[in-house]
């Protein structure tokens, strides 16, 4: 099962009642979810239960963004296996990992999330094809504005490429 | 493939980011030569270093919306400029080679029926993994008139 799936299913138990949650396809969160729509009594209790378990809750036009706290972003990052550049996978895919690694691992602490996000919910829905482009262009970015390069993200990769 | 006699200008503009202005600037008019046709050219002339007047030939190759550069000599270079796409080389100097990366935001070139044309490069530019400049490179070339 998926990283973004065991996160899915512990946000889902968490939420009671009726409602969708599913993958953030505008990629602002990791979910959405209409809870708060279908249950208005029951938001207060449920925000707080969904903040006890490392959830950040947005709310945007009725619906909850669902994304990790700062503390479970580091949590997951920390656990990702070192990023190592793995010969095996495609020319594109390596070229983009040594760019990512160009200077160095980048502390967990100073991972940029939205980027490490963005490659979790385009690897979950299957859209590699949309994140290597995306990613030349936030490399480019962010060397330019000189942040900290998200190297999780080749972590991220290679585990995608163990199960191509 | 016909080669034909061009007179050509070249500008070369560094921008550091946050400047409001160009930080460094060349120009360089000179005679190269242009040729191909329909959506494949060669565009070729010769660099002189200005500080060692040194000279390197220049070739410029333009096909299916891709520009090649590449420069011969002491400072040994090849980039390929794909809008949207990352290019990786090797820019060497005499002291040793530093990895360079190219990150191409604007690749664009045309040649009118008459040989007149123009290539118009921007691009960032990484040095060892790091970012070096905002970089546009502008060629205009048209055939060479004999006095």
């Amino acid at each position: 099962m998926s990283t973004l799936s065991n996160w899915r299913q512990s946000a889902r138990a968490l939420l009671p009642g009726d409602c969708f949650l599913r993958r953030d396809q505008q990629l602002r969160a990791l979910f959405v979810t209409d809870f708060p729509r279908r249950h208005p009594d029951l938001t207060a209790e449920t925000l707080h239960s969904m903040q006890s378990a490392g959830f950040e809750i947005t709310e945007e036009k009725g619906l909850w963004l669902i994304d990790l706290c700062p503390q479970a972003q580091f949590a997951f990052i920390s656990s990702l296996p070192e990023p190592r550049i793995r010969n095996d996978l495609p020319l594109e895919i390596q070229s983009l990992c040594r760019s990512l690694l160009s200077q160095g691992i980048t502390p967990a602490h100073l991972q940029p999330w939205k980027a490490v996000k963005r490659a979790l919910l385009r690897l979950d829905a299957g859209e590699e094809a949309l994140l290597i482009p995306e990613l030349r262009a936030i490399l480019a970015q962010y060397k330019r504005q000189k942040t900290a390069l998200p190297t999780a993200i080749v972590s991220l990769l290679n585990e995608e490429g163990k199960t191509c | 493939m016909r080669g034909k006699k061009v007179l050509l200008s070249v500008v070369g503009v560094v921008q550091d980011v946050g400047a409001e202005e160009a930080s460094d600037e060349m120009r360089l008019v000179t005679t190269g030569e242009l040729s191909g046709e329909k959506d494949s050219w060669a565009l070729r002339y010769i660099e002189t270093q200005p500080d060692t007047a040194e000279t390197h030939q220049v070739t410029f190759t333009m096909q299916n919306g891709v520009v090649t550069m590449s420069r011969e000599g002491a400072y040994r270079t090849s980039m390929i400029f794909s809008q949207g796409n990352r290019f990786e080389g090797n820019y060497e100097t005499p002291y040793g080679a530093l990895e360079m990366g190219v990150y191409p935001t604007h690749v664009k070139y045309n040649v009118d029926e008459n040989d007149k044309g123009e290539v118009l490069l921007k691009y960032q530019l990484d040095i060892q993994g790091q970012f070096a400049s905002m970089r546009e490179m502008r060629i205009r070339f048209a055939p060479r008139r004999r006095a």
